[in-house]
């Protein structure tokens, strides 16, 4: 029974790091429709301005604090790159800079750290025991501040003003204009916290496992596809499909008999298989609701 | 001569594939993000085949594209399921779902160690002849892609791209033309993939995979005439640009990311520079 728990206390930590992306991705998709498979990259790269100001002992807060630049820099530099994309509605154009993007981002921090392995915490990694179960220190912070994310995005984006602006910008530009809203004001900042919130999750992987330089690839993936497994117009779907997409491969690796072997590199191929079940029956995702056009 | 010989081999590998791209990406506007994997997946089945259970060379490449081929109709009939977003999303994961697949079942693929000594067919053994060889393909490919571009599936294939529901309105199957692309795409970059494992004549998860996907993309943005040329000039510019960065004193250990900059950087550049002009512009009616 302790087996088990543990497996799903990992897999929920997993769960909600890949949760914390794709709600950057979520957030970004609301106000520019645009698929900004780059986060992964920029939160890595926010990882390690963080494990730069670490390594230069300049302090905790003021490694948080070039973290934070990086992270504004890295959300405006998005915001400029695609912005045109956005205006003239060339979605899939957009992801191809953007996925550029991202790939550049992992070359320079190659060519900067080299390719190896960083650890932004040395030593044995502080750990939690409570009921049979044990969880490090960052997986515990990932979790609560996932918890806390997921709640505050869900509350904002259903229940305020701001939350039906952000919709409503991706539904009709024109008529949001009409009304007065900057959106151009409004993606800006969109794109920053998105990329703040990847800094985060990039960060916490550091902490809890290693970095390296294309770190963040796999995990923008299965956040990606968790978004369109979830149904991306659906903060809930997105919610539900980011721990739905982990906890189905984590328990096929770990329970499977014996005899078929499964090992963690399997995690990838289960998602991929997932996805395409789930969007071979609902195309647009399990909370996708279906749309008249007038 | 042997560096020349390298470079124009990876130039009729880049260029195969290329052809595929321009003809799903710039033509019929399919976003056919998943050629890498064909690309790869030809390579390891034929090698899987050859080596580890001892087919006939000639064979085993056959079979290894007759099964490209039907994983290019896989990816059809999903593109005719899904949404394309769904299908974008799909075809970007099919290639870390490749990756991990080939690093799970190492007893066949060898994992992450790959798989060394992959032997070119003895007619075409030395560089030179597997340079030959690729030439004399790639004549092949580029003389069928000019039949294809003056027949009436080329005029369907962009046709498609314009108004996919006014070709249905015409009488024309849009499945038989989202088969012909993708599939004839799959096939191309099959055979690419293994026109460059003959050339490196080893395998691992790292061959094809994203980089791969920066090359192909850029050689079709750059080549959205629907034109053979356009292709081959494509391909040229971006094989041979990176290539002057070997020429500076770097050290190896960077050359590589240097090269993947350069690629990533001119793809920024010449989608921003393409999509104001270019056919990718939605016309409003």
């Amino acid at each position: 029974m302790d087996f088990v728990l543990q497996i799903l206390a990992n897999s929920i930590v997993l769960g909600t790091q890949i949760l914390f992306l794709a709600i950057s991705l979520y957030l970004i998709k609301a106000v520019s429709k645009i698929e900004h498979v780059s986060l992964g990259a920029i939160g890595v790269a926010i990882a390690y301005t963080f494990y730069l100001g670490q390594t230069l002992h300049i302090g905790i807060w003021f490694s948080i604090v070039l973290s934070l630049l990086a992270a504004t820099l890295l959300g405006l530099a998005s915001y400029f790159l695609l912005e045109k994309f956005c205006k003239n509605n060339q979605i899939l154009l957009a992801l191809l800079v953007s996925l550029s993007f991202g790939i550049g981002i992992e070359s320079i921090i190659a060519i900067l750290f080299n390719s190896g392995a960083k650890n932004i915490i040395d030593g044995v990694l502080p750990i939690m025991s409570f009921a049979g179960i044990t969880i490090t220190l960052p997986g515990l912070y990932t979790l609560i501040l996932g918890v806390l994310l997921a709640i505050i995005t869900y509350i904002i984006v259903k229940k305020t003003p701001a939350g039906r602006i952000l919709r409503s910008i991706s539904e009709n530009q024109s008529l949001v204009a009409t009304l007065g809203v900057n959106q151009k004001r409004v993606r800006k900042m969109v794109y920053i916290i998105a990329s703040i919130i990847a800094g985060m999750v990039g960060i916490l992987l550091g902490m809890n496992t290693s970095l390296t330089p294309t770190l963040g690839f796999t995990y923008i993936m299965i956040a990606f596809i968790a978004l369109f497994v979830g149904g991306p117009s659906d903060i809930r779907g997105t919610i539900v499909a980011s721990y739905v997409i982990i906890l189905i491969p984590e328990f096929l690796i770990n329970f499977a008999p014996a005899s078929m072997q499964f090992t963690g590199s399997y995690r990838m191929f289960f998602v991929f298989v997932i996805a395409c079940i789930v969007l071979s029956i609902k195309p647009r995702g399990i909370f996708s609701k279906t749309v008249r056009h007038a | 001569m042997g560096y020349f010989y390298t470079i124009f081999a990876r130039f009729l590998a880049s260029l195969g594939q290329g052809v595929g791209g321009q003809v799903s990406f710039s033509m019929a506007g399919i976003f056919l993000l998943s050629l890498p994997v064909c690309f790869s997946f030809s390579a390891y089945t034929m090698a899987i085949l050859h080596k580890k259970f001892a087919v006939v060379l000639w064979v085993s490449i056959i079979i290894a594209l007759f099964l490209t081929m039907m994983l290019g109709a896989l990816f059809s009939y999903t593109y005719t399921k899904v949404s394309k977003d769904s299908f974008t999303v799909l075809c970007l994961g099919s290639i870390l779902a490749f990756d991990a697949f080939v690093r799970s079942f190492d007893s066949f693929t060898g994992g992450v160690l790959g798989i060394s000594g992959i032997l070119r067919p003895e007619s075409i053994r030395t560089l030179p002849a597997l340079v030959q060889f690729s030439f004399f393909v790639l004549i092949v490919i580029l003389v069928a892609q000019y039949l294809v571009l003056k027949s009436p599936m080329g005029r369907k294939i962009r046709a498609f791209k314009e108004h996919p529901v006014a070709l249905q309105a015409f009488g024309v199957s849009q499945k038989s033309v989202i088969s012909f692309v993708i599939i004839g795409g799959s096939l191309l970059s099959g055979i690419s993939g293994l026109l460059e494992v003959f050339r490196i004549q080893f395998l691992d998860p790292s061959f094809g995979g994203i980089p791969n996907l920066i090359v192909l993309v850029s050689i079709s943005i750059l080549a959205l005439k629907p034109k053979v040329k356009a292709v081959v000039l494509a391909s040229m510019l971006v094989v041979f640009l990176p290539e002057l960065i070997s020429f500076l004193d770097f050290p190896s250990a960077l050359l590589g990311h240097l090269r993947v900059l350069l690629y990533s950087v001119l793809l920024i550049v010449l989608i921003h520079t393409i999509s104001g002009k270019s056919q990718f512009q939605k016309r409003e009616i």
